[in-house]
């Protein structure tokens, strides 16, 4: 029994690492786009739902006033 | 008939109690009689015990038996608090200050281009084109990086699709782990490297597995632990496990020792028959200068290797030049010529050997 526990361990670890190889930096990449896109866009929608500014009163020029660094959403 | 009696055994007993304190947290000059009393001085005062003290209560804390060893160890950290020690700084970065004046980091051949992107605050990728090397073929590297508070996730994939990820947590500001893979599509070369690191108040310790195997328990591990004992020196230990396979084991232990000065920083580490000694100072705040010296004795052979370098921090460029006693001079060039875009020069001579390699490149931050 122990050599095939082994041996299945084995094979779990191997395809765990194929799984990592693979999978990593695509997984990086939706962990980076998934929990920042989405703070982003609530700026946004916020701006158009409030077009001044709550602290100061000044109306927005565009909906770029109120999100911090505009910043492009896609990948180059 | 209920409200009649109720009321009836009330009076009754009103009349019974009128001198009698009422409760017991009721002491007896606020009874009925004792008012009237005061109010009426000629009235005789009724006879009141007087309050008994209240006693001490044991302190609880410091038991006379001299087997409490929660009580020793409560004592020994208030004593260690006392001192006020402060960090000694992870074990890997022992010689890191001195290593931080030399380019053996910062090297690089032939043409390089770095274009770093920051997409958000948290999540930046990086593109590297290298070209021309001597030492490597052409490549093409990707690079992603996720940074929270508490984690951080990079992964790095080649041109030959080989992958370096890195994964940091911090469980607390004290404790946290790190794991580094290295996967390659060419069997056999693979390499996973498990860290779990514990910053305390004045002492450090750090436990690390190298391809640690779940099965047979193959592997190396390292276990090192560096402690405060004056606000200026701290001494460490290390201890390397080697397991290539279940019958060979070898285990070498090295001593550590670093002395934090004013604006220096020396460091010994000993360990069975090798010596490495470095030595850092800042000598202002734009110039660092660091001294390392390896010794190798054993095996009826003494080798011993000397670097000095110097590392030269201006505005708008940094400097870093090293020379060694194998001959060998090396110098890297980083200069800031406008916002977001660097360029860079290194060289690095070998006058023993008569090898010579130069690198240009160009670092982009957008």
């Amino acid at each position: 029994m122990q050599e095939e526990t082994k041996e299945k361990i084995l094979k779990v670890i191997d395809f765990t690492k194929h799984v990592v190889h693979w999978g990593f930096i695509p997984f990086v990449i939706y962990l980076g786009r998934a929990r920042n896109d989405l703070s982003m866009q609530y700026k946004m929608v916020k701006s158009v739902e409030y077009p001044y500014d709550v602290r100061t009163g000044q109306i927005h020029r565009s909906i770029w006033e109120s999100v911090e660094t505009p910043t492009e959403s896609s990948l180059p | 008939m209920d409200d009649v009696r109720a009321s009836g055994t009330r009076k009754f007993w009103e009349c019974v109690n009128k001198d009698l304190p009422r409760a017991r947290h009721v002491l007896p000059q606020h009874t009925n009689t004792a008012k009237m009393a005061a109010k009426h001085p000629s009235h005789p005062k009724p006879h009141t015990p007087p309050i008994p003290p209240i006693p001490p209560t044991p302190a609880v804390f410091e038991k006379p038996s001299a087997w409490n060893v929660s009580a020793w160890y409560s004592r020994l950290n208030d004593y260690r608090d006392s001192l006020d020690l402060p960090n000694p700084g992870k074990f890997e970065m022992l010689h890191g200050e001195a290593k931080n004046s030399f380019t053996t980091n910062y090297l690089f051949d032939g043409a390089q281009a770095n274009i770093i992107k920051e997409l958000s605050s948290n999540f930046h990728v990086q593109h590297q084109f290298s070209l021309g090397s001597v030492v490597a073929p052409p490549m093409y590297n990707f690079m992603a990086g996720f940074t929270t508070d508490r984690t951080q996730l990079q992964g790095t994939m080649d041109s030959d699709t080989n992958m370096n990820a890195t994964l940091k947590h911090m469980w607390t500001p004290r404790n946290s782990t790190k794991l580094v893979t290295q996967i390659t599509s060419t069997p056999g070369h693979s390499m996973l490297q498990v860290e779990q690191d514990y910053q305390g108040r004045d002492f450090t310790a750090n436990f690390k597995a190298m391809n640690p195997s779940p099965l047979e328990f193959t592997g190396l591990y390292m276990a090192s632990y560096l402690q405060s004992v004056t606000p200026r020196l701290a001494v460490g230990s290390e201890v390397v496990l080697q397991r290539p396979t279940p019958e060979m084991e070898e285990t070498v232990m090295s001593l550590v020792g670093k002395y934090t000065g004013p604006d220096y920083i020396a460091t010994a580490q000993f360990q069975g028959g090798a010596v490495q000694a470095s030595y850092f100072q800042r000598i202002n705040e734009k110039v660092d200068f660091g001294v390392e010296l390896n010794l190798l004795i054993g095996g009826g052979r003494r080798e011993a290797v000397a670097t000095v370098g110097g590392k030269f921090e201006f505005r708008q460029a940094t400097f870093r030049g090293q020379v060694d006693t194998t001959g060998r001079v090396s110098a890297v060039l980083e200069e800031k010529m406008a916002p977001g875009f660097s360029f860079l020069i290194s060289g690095d001579l070998d006058h023993m050997k008569g090898q010579s390699r130069f690198g240009v490149g160009i670092m982009l931050s957008a």
